[in-house]
């Protein structure tokens, strides 16, 4: 996506909104440029904007009693980062942060919870994408469960680089390691692997993918469960 | 034991995670070295507690503790096995900054703290630590 000026329609969302809908909310449209590190919704505390990633990958982190963490989901230019508001819940037990840096359009919550319970197409819309975060949930769990490192590390990175349109995502080690649940000295060899295959190339926390039908062909069945799934709703 | 198995080198890996263990293990063993392995602490002392359990290099990733803990428990290990004061000892870090990833620190003698971050650092690391001659 070299040199191309990030777009509402950028977010695979509001691109599949009608386009009289999507200009009912375009005033409300707030294009934001958000760092690595940076908390968009806080834990116990009422989600006041909805974000959807254009070209930026936020993750959502679960910490146990002992300190450790594992990412609880990413949300790329797929979706939207705010379910809790919609289900009107209005605030979540998990962080949401910055992992990959980049642009998202923001939007007050009440409004886009205003125009979700008008009905019609954004409703609509909205459930779907409420329906994939439960399937990748799902297939999360069994996939942490019986998937060995190295599938699951191709499963993340493909999902990581469709959420944010490259082939090329920045990851730290450490991010990496929260994100699949396992010991910094797993993902050091899983990724050994991935690259000795000319999958990838790992160096310095940056990932680009050199071969994605063959990292796709690696990947564990969860990423094309997923996929598809999204693919069917969306297409 | 083939001729091939007995001229590998062998390292004596003490990994106490499920998941990393097997990833470990096989990607030692795509390296060219033979792998014994203990779940922890007390298992490794129980292996090598007779003293014939021999091995070129103890690796070791505990966590839960702080580093000095970890050389400490290998340490213990390596008297444990009555292992050649050379043999090296490589502890696996966990927490750790960016400012420290990508090194491999040599603390004192043969022993060393790998702060991994590059696929290869590992393999590198070992290589380097089992090729020299006995006794360096």
């Amino acid at each position: 996506m070299t040199g191309h000026t990030p777009a509402p329609t950028d977010n695979q969302l509001l691109a599949h909104l009608p386009g009289e809908e999507r200009e009912l909310l375009r005033p409300h449209m707030e294009q934001v440029r958000l760092s690595h590190g940076d908390t968009i919704i806080e834990p116990h505390v009422p989600i006041k904007d909805i974000y959807f990633p254009l070209n930026c990958l936020l993750s959502m982190v679960t910490t146990m009693e002992d300190g450790s963490t594992v990412e609880s989901g990413s949300i790329g230019r797929e979706g939207m980062a705010g379910v809790p508001v919609l289900l009107d819940a209005s605030e979540t037990t998990m962080p949401t942060f910055v992992q990959i840096p980049g642009e998202a359009i923001r939007i007050k919550a009440a409004t886009v919870k205003q125009m979700y319970d008008r009905g019609s197409a954004f409703k609509t819309l909205l459930n779907r994408y409420i329906h994939t975060v439960i399937v990748v949930s799902s297939q999360s769990v069994a996939c942490n469960r019986v998937h060995n490192i190295e599938a699951r590390l191709a499963r993340w990175l493909l999902m990581s680089s469709d959420g944010v349109g490259s082939d090329e995502v920045n990851l730290t080690h450490e991010y990496l390691a929260v994100m699949l649940g396992v010991r910094r000295a797993g993902v050091s060899e899983a990724a050994a692997k991935l690259q000795e295959k000319d999958l990838i190339r790992y160096n310095r926390g940056n990932v680009l993918i050199l071969d994605r039908e063959s990292l796709q062909a690696y990947a564990c069945e969860c990423y094309h469960v997923v996929r598809e799934e999204y693919e069917r709703l969306f297409s | 034991m083939s001729t091939e198995t007995r001229n590998q080198p062998t390292i004596f890996l003490v990994e106490e995670d499920d998941d990393t263990r097997p990833i470990l293990k096989r990607n030692l063993r795509s390296y060219g070295y033979r792998v014994l392995l203990a779940l922890d602490e007390e298992d490794a002392l129980e292996r090598v507690g007779d003293g014939l359990l021999k091995a070129d290099l103890l690796l070791v990733n505990l966590v839960g503790r702080t580093t000095d803990e970890v050389l400490q428990i290998g340490r213990r290990i390596r008297e444990h096995a009555k292992y050649n004061g050379h043999t090296p000892l490589v502890v696996i870090a966990e927490k750790y900054g960016m400012d420290v990833e990508g090194t491999d620190v040599n603390v004192s003698g043969n022993d060393w703290v790998t702060y991994l971050e590059e696929p290869g650092q590992l393999k590198n690391l070992l290589h380097r630590l089992t090729s020299k001659p006995a006794g360096e």
